[in-house]
């Protein structure tokens, strides 16, 4: 018994856990294509580019709608329990926060639309562009680590949203140095502002998702591992 | 009869889940210690099973066919006795006074009156209703006729029937339904108010309503008696039952919380079989 590892007796529940796991990849990786997107096209002011991650969005929503009937489904019809069960809730947790992280790639798009000329200074988008680094590994990792079911390779996600959250931080004072220095730039530097709260508010999306997958794999019941440290939210 | 004995135990208001954590400093009513258990062929089909049986708790025991999980709940009555050959090694303690439930000084008999049990098919003796109650109590020596006729009833109240029987007690037992006639098994167990009760696989021959029933009685039950119910439904486990052992090859794998053993079970062997990755 101890070498039965993956498979069911029963291969319709294998079937029904695999299509949730594939459709809440696949729609992590429709959200991963938004947020890589989301980014370039805010630095570059490409509207077009902006539009198009607007109207994805309407795609995460029905694959969410998707995963949320299968694990209703799966727990209707198969009943699970222990790893199985830890599965079905963690992938549901998990479609909610990649659902949201859309959302947030989404608002960088309509901002994106809606500002006019110069989107706010180089410092700004130098930080920017290094939060969306980050952003961007992160969420490779995680999707990597959710496909391997993987906890170890969750962990790793910690460490780098300590580092956005800095990273905003940082944006935080020089937004606030640039206005200082030409207050007619402020609907820019707000815009800027409003991108990098978006990227740091994903790395939280990502670290609610790593956590989760520490859940499925280790049993472990998610826990807060950032710690609230006053001055450090830049607000 | 008091008023608790009175109340119809199955009011769902009541219910309350089983499977949560259990205090660790609950009260044990008997404890298994170091136990085996040899057929008279020599096979050893329990292998120094240790755990506590809590009082006033429903604990479930669980495994795939042969595991040894009804060979343990038998082994609480003596049952094995009936072969000669048949072995018992190490103690079930009966607490808080410390009878060995198993030992050799302990009379079959007496353990018996002590431990009341329920089998996998309702088995009502070919008597009333009434006297399949009662009988539990003629054999103890009660002769009151008020005594047996207040504690039959309060025992069919307690199993959830008397609604249903009260008008007919002195009708054949078997022109009751299957789920009624299990029912009636419970109350003539639960009659001379056993100290522990056993209850191998008591739904495997039911109705998923007759079902139903029996398991708001367990759980209902559960807080008063201590009962030991032997399940292939794991499901019905991780709903009734407060304590759960996963047994394996005639070894007790792993005993928890049932919360425990249905999310979060510690050893690979325990979370295969819950999951259904088992042969």
């Amino acid at each position: 018994m101890v070498n039965v590892p993956t498979e069911h007796t029963l291969k319709s529940f294998d079937l029904a856990l695999s299509g949730l796991k594939d459709r809440l990849t696949a729609m992590a990786h429709r959200a991963l294509a938004m947020v890589e997107a989301a980014g370039p096209a805010f630095r570059a002011h490409d509207v077009d580019a902006a539009q198009r991650i607007v109207s994805a969005d309407l795609e995460i929503d029905h694959a969410h709608d998707e995963v949320n009937a299968s694990v209703l489904d799966l727990l209707a019809r198969f009943h699970p329990v222990a790893r199985d069960l830890r599965d079905a809730i963690a992938m549901q947790h998990i479609a909610v926060n990649v659902e949201r992280i859309a959302d947030h790639a989404k608002s960088i798009g309509k901002r994106t639309i809606a500002v006019s000329g110069p989107v706010a200074s180089q410092r700004a988008l130098d930080i920017i562009a290094h939060m969306e680094r980050l952003v961007l590994r992160s969420f490779k990792e995680v999707i990597d680590a959710l496909e391997a079911r993987d906890a170890v390779g969750a962990d790793v996600v910690y460490g780098k949203d300590s580092a956005i959250d800095q990273l905003y931080d940082d944006l935080f004072h020089v937004v606030i140095a640039d206005l200082q220095q030409n207050p007619a730039a402020a609907q820019h530097g707000v815009q800027a502002l409003f991108v990098g709260k978006t990227l740091e508010r994903t790395g939280d999306r990502l670290t609610n998702i790593a956590e989760e997958i520490r859940f499925m794999s280790k049993g472990d019941a998610p826990k807060a591992t950032r710690e609230v440290a006053s001055g450090q939210d830049g607000a | 009869m008091n008023e608790a004995a009175a109340r119809d135990i199955t009011s769902r208001d009541q219910a309350q889940p089983a499977a949560t954590p259990v205090p660790s400093d609950a009260t044990v009513r008997a404890q298994v210690e170091d136990f085996s258990f040899h057929y008279a062929d020599g096979t050893k089909a329990l292998k120094a099973i240790t755990m506590p049986i809590l009082d006033r708790k429903v604990t479930a025991l669980i495994g795939p066919s042969g595991c040894g999980k009804s060979t343990l709940l038998r082994s609480f009555n003596r049952m094995h006795d009936l072969t000669p050959g048949n072995r018992y090694e190490g103690r079930i303690t009966l607490l808080p006074e410390g009878t060995n439930l198993v030992g050799k000084e302990v009379d079959p008999v007496m353990v018996r009156l002590r431990v009341g049990m329920v089998f996998q098919k309702p088995n009502p003796f070919p008597k009333s209703i009434f006297e399949n109650v009662a009988a539990g109590l003629r054999v103890r020596g009660v002769r009151s006729r008020s005594l047996i006729e207040e504690t039959v009833e309060a025992a069919l109240r307690r199993a959830a029937i008397w609604d249903e029987v009260k008008d007919r007690l002195h009708r054949p037992a078997y022109d009751m339904s299957g789920g009624q006639q299990q029912r009636l098994c419970i109350a003539r167990a639960l009659a001379p108010n056993p100290e522990i009760l056993l209850l191998d696989e008591p739904t495997s021959a039911l109705d998923p309503i007759a079902t139903a029933k029996i398991e708001d009685l367990i759980q209902e039950l559960g807080r008063e008696t201590t009962i030991l119910i032997v399940t292939h439904n794991m499901q019905q486990a991780a709903r009734i039952s407060a304590k759960t052992g996963f047994m394996y090859l005639g070894e007790l794998v792993e005993f928890d919380d049932t919360s425990t053993i249905f999310s979060t079970p510690r050893d690979r062997r325990t979370e295969e079989y819950v999951t259904g990755r088992y042969g």
